[in-house]
């Protein structure tokens, strides 16, 4: 099972998919494009959550993938 | 001569009286004055015996008593709450602070809760022991390729050079909306991930030598 979580206003938002659901990983990567789209960046981490990489595309096999708003210098 | 009395209920007449006792002579709507009395009349023309239209005085008296920009003792009075006016404003306040109260506790409550959640999935990421370390010294270190990276949980990072501190800005675009430890999982991520990105992104505020001990923190990002 893949594990979604995007950071959000009141902690993360978790949802899981199926590798091997079509449909579950179609509203997965879905979501994936959209926060993209909207400034977020991703980052494929094991699922035991080490080893973090941002990833720019969505992959399906990924054990965990944390979702984070855009980033500023302040 | 016209004469007036001081109970009568008419300013113009007052003003009448006013200008027309003592040996001054009115006719229709002009006033003859010669007597010490004739202040007003004084105080707009010239001379001891002048002439002045009694229109024109009644206007002049009228727009001082009346003028709407004057309030009279009576509409002072009128703004003034009643006792029982003030005991339900009072009430009213005590309301209004009431629900303010609630609402700040309502949103601390929801933003500690945010903040629970946030520290759940640090804890995926470093462990549970560093996270009780991270939870009593809100900071959570980063080892990078060039440096190392001190994330504070309140505000700022602190870039660990071999020779020097390097006090660094970057954050959430819209930080006061999130968990302060989702700021710093979102940082400790891209710090660890693409150090060169991060430094582009980030401000500089400021460097100092290295102290010969960096404050303790929290460890096992990236491990």
């Amino acid at each position: 099972m893949g594990e979604f979580c995007e950071l959000a206003v009141g902690g993360d938002i978790k949802s899981i998919w199926d590798p091997r659901n079509d449909k579950e990983v179609e509203a997965a990567e879905g979501q994936f494009k959209k926060l993209r789209k909207s400034g977020f960046k991703a980052f494929k981490v094991r699922k035991t959550g080490k080893k973090g990489k941002e990833i720019t595309s969505f992959d399906r096999n990924a054990g965990k993938i944390i979702m984070v708003p855009e980033m500023v210098g302040g | 001569m016209t004469s007036y009395t001081e109970t009568t209920s008419y300013n113009t007449d007052i003003w009448g009286y006013w200008c027309a006792s003592s040996g001054d002579s009115c006719t229709g709507t002009t006033c003859a004055m010669t007597s010490t009395e004739a202040v007003w009349d004084h105080w707009n023309t010239t001379g001891n015996t002048s002439t002045a239209s009694a229109s024109t005085c009644y206007t002049i008296w009228y727009e001082w008593v009346h003028s709407p920009s004057m309030a009279t003792p009576a509409q002072l009075i009128q703004t003034y709450p009643t006792a029982k006016e003030v005991r339900e404003l009072q009430a009213q306040r005590r309301a209004q602070e009431e629900e303010a109260r609630k609402l700040r506790a309502e949103k601390k409550r929801k933003r500690d809760e945010a903040e629970s959640v946030a520290l759940e999935l640090l804890e995926t990421l470093i462990g549970p022991k560093e996270r009780v370390i991270y939870e009593e010294t809100g900071r959570l270190m980063v080892k990078g390729k060039n440096a190392d990276y001190i994330i504070n949980r309140e505000s700022g990072v602190t870039r660990v050079e071999k020779d020097k501190v390097v006090d660094l800005c970057i954050h959430l675009k819209e930080k006061w909306k999130y968990p302060n430890t989702d700021n710093v999982i979102s940082l400790a991520l891209l710090a660890g991930d693409n150090e060169d990105a991060f430094n582009e992104m980030a401000n500089e505020h400021g460097s100092d030598p290295l102290p010969l001990a960096l404050p303790m923190c929290a460890n096992g990002f990236g491990d």
